[in-house]
């Protein structure tokens, strides 16, 4: 059975996909476009579409749309500091009022051929599978958080108190407040470790994330909102810089924050489950040790966990740092696009910028597209 | 730390050391300090520190650090090497800066007798009957003393 969302009211995507029928047979006589995965990028680009009045399949293998982002708080403090997080919703509640689109939640691509300028596909979902036919192929799969257990020096998921970025958005999303691991008492001091897994030629990640940055320091700045008394230190190699107005941000968070421009070697245990950090002193002439309460490590973006699948099908070109930067340029002949963060590094709003631009290059080769 | 002496600076002494096996990528360094931050020597040794010791090469404070005798105090344990974000060498770099030490006669006297024995023996430590009777009660063939390969090796 086909099946359709057309109009649907916004909640409707999320409690259809505990509705699907099995079996389902993607409707191939109206899509055109096959987006594959469903965070900010495939929602912008499926919205993009649609209002070009292009039929379009999203298949998302999660049990809800949003990708990464719905883990991350709005760091509002008495004003908006323009994360771009709650860009998602006006995304979302655009996508619902799309005609044309049709979502497919906990569903995965398990085969797909690029035959005479047709995709043809077969997914599969709990319970079942089917196959489709697609003209083009949007590629938003998204990236993974660096997986801060391969950093060992700084003991994340031995120390409990030493978590990451990620950990940090859903904390504050949750209960809108920060807290110890350990005994769920408001920390007094926080560090923050910046470049955690990136710029790290020994993990072959020498590319810079672009968006951690930005979310740790709006983290810090919300944070300190909450709890001026609360001790905050940025450990940093150079503060890549966000938005327009990035200078008058940081001469606000500078008088707040303390900057230590050196990445500390290790953290280690101490008493009362404090970390300590070990680092080059201000002054440059020698380490020392300092207690902190809380230790965070801002994780950044590496290539997403199915990348090899699609290159080994379409023969997609993986660059240096494992993204598809290039896929875009050199396949777009063939009607295969790529939105977000599977082509590198970004933030929300990139990604969106990114999702509208590509859907223009869809529409432009559907309309001078072989057949 | 003393002053610096402006007049002792040679600009030159980082392109030198770049053009050295090992030293290639030293400009790139940008202080970030988890080189020093995890060397264990700068831990029990408060002279020595990986991060100034760049700082004082990209300074082109040459004949100072040549003459430093913390330069022989790294372990080469490459710990810093491994963790530095710009792939600088740091271990590499201490090479090429004793082998400069010792083209410029600065190396530390006791580190001579060390390189005479070498030349002498072909080992730092002398093999004796002692080390041999040991070795044949184990049923390990005799070692003699054997300097010339070594000192092929040492030829400049
Ligand atoms: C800790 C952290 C905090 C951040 N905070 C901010 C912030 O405050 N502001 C900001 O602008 N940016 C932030 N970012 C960056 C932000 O997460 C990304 O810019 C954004 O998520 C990119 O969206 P995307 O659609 O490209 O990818 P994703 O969000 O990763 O979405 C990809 C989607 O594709 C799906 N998918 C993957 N593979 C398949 C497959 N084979 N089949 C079907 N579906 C698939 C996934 O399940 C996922 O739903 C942060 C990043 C991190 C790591
Ligand atoms: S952009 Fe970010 S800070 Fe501003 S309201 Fe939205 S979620 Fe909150
Ligand atoms: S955005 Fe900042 S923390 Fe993230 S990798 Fe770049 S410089 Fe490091
Ligand atoms: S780790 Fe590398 S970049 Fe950082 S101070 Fe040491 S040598 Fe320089
Ligand atoms: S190699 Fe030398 S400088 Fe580097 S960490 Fe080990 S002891 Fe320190």
């Amino acid at each position: 059975m086909v099946v359709e969302i057309r109009n649907p009211k916004f909640k409707s995507i999320f409690i259809l996909n505990h509705n699907f029928e099995h079996n389902l047979k993607v409707n191939s006589k109206n899509s055109k476009v096959l987006i594959i995965g469903g965070g900010i990028a495939g929602i912008t680009a499926a919205v993009a579409l649609s209002r070009l009045k292009i039929a379009v399949t999203l298949i998302e293998k999660a049990t809800a749309l949003g990708g990464m982002v719905p883990n991350y708080c709005c760091k509002a403090t008495d004003a908006c500091q323009q994360c771009g997080v709650c860009l998602l919703n006006d995304s979302l509640q655009a996508l619902s009022q799309a005609s044309n689109v049709e979502v497919h939640l906990q569903t995965e691509v398990t085969d797909l051929t690029l035959d005479a300028n047709k995709f043809l596909y077969t997914f599969s979902r709990p319970g079942g599978g089917g196959e489709g036919r697609a003209e083009a192929l949007l590629l938003a799969t998204g990236f993974t958080p660096f997986r801060a257990e391969d950093k060992p020096q700084y003991r994340y998921g031995i120390l409990p108190n030493v978590i990451t970025g990620l950990d940090l958005e859903r904390q504050l999303k949750e209960t809108g407040s920060v807290v110890r691991p350990s005994n769920h008492t408001l920390p007094t001091s926080i560090a923050f470790i910046q470049c955690v897994g990136s710029r790290d030629p020994h993990l072959n990640h020498p590319f810079c994330s672009r968006v951690c940055c930005a979310y740790a320091l709006r983290m810090a700045n919300l944070i300190k909102y909450k709890n001026p008394q609360t001790e905050i230190a940025v450990f940093y190699m150079d503060i890549q810089t966000f938005g327009k107005d990035f200078s008058l941000f940081m001469e606000k968070t500078e008088k707040q924050i303390r900057f230590i421009r050196t990445i500390p070697g290790e953290i280690q245990k101490g008493d009362n489950d404090q970390v300590w950090l070990t680092f080059q002193d201000d002054d440059g002439l020698s380490s020392r040790k300092q207690a902190f309460d809380l230790a965070i490590l801002s994780v950044g973006i590496m290539p997403g966990s199915d990348l090899e699948f699609f290159k080994d099908k379409l023969g997609l070109p993986l660059n240096g740092d494992g993204f598809l930067s290039e896929a875009n340029e050199i396949f777009s002949s063939k009607g295969i696009f790529l939105a977000g963060t599977v082509r590198g590094p970004k933030g929300i709003a990139g990604s969106i910028t990114q999702a509208y631009r590509t859907a223009e290059e869809v529409a432009a080769y559907l309309k001078t597209r072989p057949v | 730390m003393d002053p610096i002496d402006l007049k002792k600076l040679d600009p030159d002494f980082k392109h030198r050391l770049a053009r050295e096996l090992g030293g290639e990528q030293i400009k790139k360094c940008f202080s970030c300090g988890v080189c020093s931050a995890r060397c264990p020597i700068e831990k029990i040794e408060p002279e020595y520190n990986p991060r100034r010791i760049i700082r004082m090469i990209l300074l082109g404070m040459e004949e100072e650090l040549l003459k430093e005798e913390f330069l022989w105090h790294c372990s080469t344990c490459y710990t810093c090497q491994e963790s530095c974000p710009q792939e600088v060498d740091f271990t590499e770099v201490i090479f090429v800066l004793r082998n400069m030490a010792v083209r410029k006669g600065l190396a530390p006297a006791g580190l001579g007798a060390a390189r005479n024995l070498l030349d002498q023996q072909g080992r730092m430590y002398e093999i004796g009957d002692f080390e041999n009777e040991k070795r044949k009660e184990m049923g390990l063939p005799e070692i003699k003393g054997n300097a010339k390969d070594y000192r092929e090796l040492l030829k400049d």
